[in-house]
């Protein structure tokens, strides 16, 4: 239990972690070196060879960190309502830290194995959240489908504006276009009443 | 005859500038801008360190030619509109030439996403790629569906299809081209496709005949 000065400051290691974070994100791996980390966030390169091994240990450490989407729901056949807040509250967990965000989709792309392992977890977890609300034949499919519509438009949006994407994945249109994913999705007897209108 | 000599010249210039271009295409995408030297560049094109400098004078002006001269061949197929196709059907046919450009430039794509990180010019690049697929779909399912259903059902599509795409690429790195070409994986697309674009639920305009 540390004193109340102790927890209100970060540990030297936060520091680190946190300027590593900044710096991983803003020029990618390969560009980040451990002496800019170490002028970024006002420590010796030998104190932060201290806390971790090399810049692999620190881009680890940072991945590491990466925010947790919140579980799914207990119980099953939720509602398509619950279905839109459950994904948005995924999307808003990764957000948090939208350049970590960023680094883990160029990450794989590079063909870095934990990140790409990373980004599998993440959508499986998207998978397993979802699958619940979807009953009935198919719902393993609509399930993946889901989330490769989750994850593209993460992804699209980090391809336009980098870091900056929340603003398109999660604006109004972004939200919109979730919402509609799940209407086309779901099956048809879930659909709110514009399918009436549409007919 | 001078003219006939020079016009050679330029021919071969042109031919030895492909031939960069093509090698850089394969190098960035295996080992990234960072990761690739313009003195492995040289020797992968049998040239000397100073012809390739002749032809591009930095490394950077080189990934923008390869950027901005190859992004064309990533636009969208324009399928000749079908109407004695059923909407789902215009539409898988339209999937499947989507595959057919992510098997043939699996490399451009990676070196996009990848370079999308830090260059303008490659998210740019992405943007105009990505807006041109949704135009397709949509222009497909406009004159069979209601407007608006034609670019909804475009979007889902389109996030979908990107998601499987930059997901296969990850996976798959350089084997994701040959992916590509395999028919239970096209099935697996085409199958998550209909999943997002239940297009039979908004046909509204009766089927010209």
């Amino acid at each position: 239990m540390g004193s109340p000065g102790e927890s209100a400051s970060p540990t030297t290691r936060e520091r680190i972690l946190a300027s590593a974070r900044e710096l991983f994100a803003q020029d990618g791996y390969n560009r980040a070196t451990v002496r800019a980390i170490g002028r970024r966030s006002g420590i010796t390169d030998a104190a932060i060879y201290h806390h971790f091994r090399g810049k692999r240990a620190l881009y680890d450490a940072v991945l590491e960190e990466r925010p947790v989407p919140p579980r799914g729901p207990e119980d099953e056949g939720a509602s398509r309502q619950a279905l839109l807040a459950m994904i948005i509250s995924a999307m808003e967990a990764w957000a948090r830290q939208p350049g970590l965000t960023a680094l883990m989709f160029h990450q794989g792309i590079a063909g870095d194995g934990q990140t790409v392992e990373a980004n599998v977890v993440a959508r499986e977890e998207i998978i397993a959240m979802v699958e619940p609300c979807l009953q009935g034949g198919g719902s393993a499919l609509a399930a993946e489908a889901l989330a490769y519509v989750v994850s593209g438009m993460v992804t699209d949006a980090i391809l336009r504006i980098g870091a900056a994407y929340p603003e398109l994945a999660l604006g109004a249109d972004g939200l919109r276009h979730v919402a509609e994913a799940i209407d086309h999705i779901l099956p048809a007897q879930a659909l709110p009443a514009q399918q009436s209108a549409a007919g | 005859m001078p003219y006939l000599y020079r016009d050679n010249g330029a021919r071969r210039a042109a031919e030895t500038r492909k031939r960069i271009l093509d090698a850089a295409l394969r190098c960035f995408a295996a080992g990234g801008y960072e990761g690739t030297s313009m003195r492995q560049l040289a020797e992968c094109c049998g040239l000397t360190d100073a012809a390739l400098y002749y032809h591009f004078e930095s490394k950077q002006a080189l990934m923008e030619a390869l950027l901005r001269e190859r992004w064309g061949c990533l636009a969208a197929p324009r399928p000749e509109p079908d109407t004695a196709r059923r909407p789902s059907g215009a539409l898988a046919h339209l999937i499947d030439l989507i595959l057919d450009r992510w098997a043939e430039h699996a490399d451009y794509l990676r070196v996009l996403a990848r370079e999308a990180h830090t260059s303008a010019l490659a998210r740019e690049l992405y943007a105009r790629i990505a807006d041109e697929w949704a135009d397709s779909m949509t222009a497909l399912l406009a004159g069979r569906l209601h407007r608006d259903d034609a670019a909804r059902i475009a979007r889902s599509v389109r996030y979908a299809v990107v998601g499987v795409l930059f997901t296969g690429l990850q996976e798959h790195g350089a084997a994701f081209a040959e992916l590509a070409r395999q028919p239970a994986f096209r099935d697996h697309v085409h199958a998550l496709v209909r999943a997002v674009a239940p297009v039979e639920r908004f046909e509204a305009i009766p089927a010209a005949q």
